[in-house]
């Protein structure tokens, strides 16, 4: 989804405003594929991850708090995870409405697509962190 | 809008100086507006704005109105010009307005700069999860 607006925003700038297309055809473009790109690759294996570290935390002699910890972290990533795509599609919304020409506030754009990129960053970051704790637990030798 | 709650406040700060800028613009697009003396003048806009209603930055309250009284201007070659030769106009300020769009223009500005900087802040704090 997201990436289709994009390629709208890319392909119908030339019919908008001439200012107001090369804007957003400079600054925007390129921070916002970058973006999702790192998401497409990251979202499906973070869950998968998470869980098997929570799952591994729990059997590892510290049940109760592993146990508690573990869920906790998994519904906080899932939370994450909920937010970053409500951020993802007000941008998409308002890429649209930028390509459109139906946009009211320039800066509600740019300020939404900034929200995304960095929700993403954050989360690709988190999801980082998880994989690594996972890896690092994975080496441990019993 | 409630992880990156310094970009969405300083949004709305954006979004009332913008406002008050099309107010701005449009009373310098009418400050030659004539009007019959019989009829009212062009009405000088004036934005409120008050705290937002969830307590998180700023909102525009209401447009308030100016006088429809005018000034009236002796000018009888004017085409809306009455009996005696008077036309009104607007009772609009030139230097009182763009006095407020330099004050709106560098409100908008401080906001936007705090948009980057907030950005800043937070791009620093996930930093420290990158390493």
């Amino acid at each position: 989804m997201s990436i289709e607006s994009i390629a709208a925003l890319g392909g119908s700038s030339g019919t908008i405003a001439t200012g107001w297309g090369q804007a957003l055809d400079n600054t925007d473009n390129a921070q916002m594929t970058r973006g999702i790109s790192d998401t497409v690759s990251a979202m499906p294996t973070a869950p998968a991850a998470v869980t098997a570290a929570g799952a591994l935390v729990g059997a590892t002699g510290t049940p109760a708090v592993g146990e508690t910890s573990g869920s906790g972290f998994a519904s906080l990533l899932a939370g994450g995870l909920d937010k970053l795509q409500a951020l993802q599609s007000t941008s998409d919304g308002l890429a649209v409405k930028a390509a459109t020409g139906n946009l009211e506030n320039v800066h509600d754009y740019m300020i939404a697509s900034n929200e995304a990129q960095l929700a993403t960053q954050l989360t690709v970051a988190v999801r980082n962190k998880a994989v690594e704790a996972f890896n690092e637990v994975m080496r441990m030798q019993v | 809008m409630s992880i990156f709650e310094a970009i969405g406040i300083a949004g709305t700060g954006v979004t009332v100086n913008r406002k008050w800028m099309d107010a701005v613009s449009d009373n310098l697009a009418n400050i030659n507006t004539a009007s019959r003396t019989a009829d009212p003048a062009f009405r000088e806009r004036f934005v409120v704005a008050s705290e937002a209603a969830d307590g998180k930055g700023t909102q525009v309250a209401g447009i308030v109105y100016g006088g429809t009284e005018g000034r009236t201007v002796y000018d009888p070659s004017h085409p809306l010009a009455d009996a005696d030769g008077n036309v009104k106009y607007p009772d609009i300020d030139m230097s009182t307005q763009m006095t407020n769009l330099m004050m709106a223009q560098r409100a908008y500005q401080s906001n936007l700069s705090v948009v980057s900087s907030a950005k800043e802040a937070y791009q620093a704090a996930i930093q420290l999860g990158k390493n």
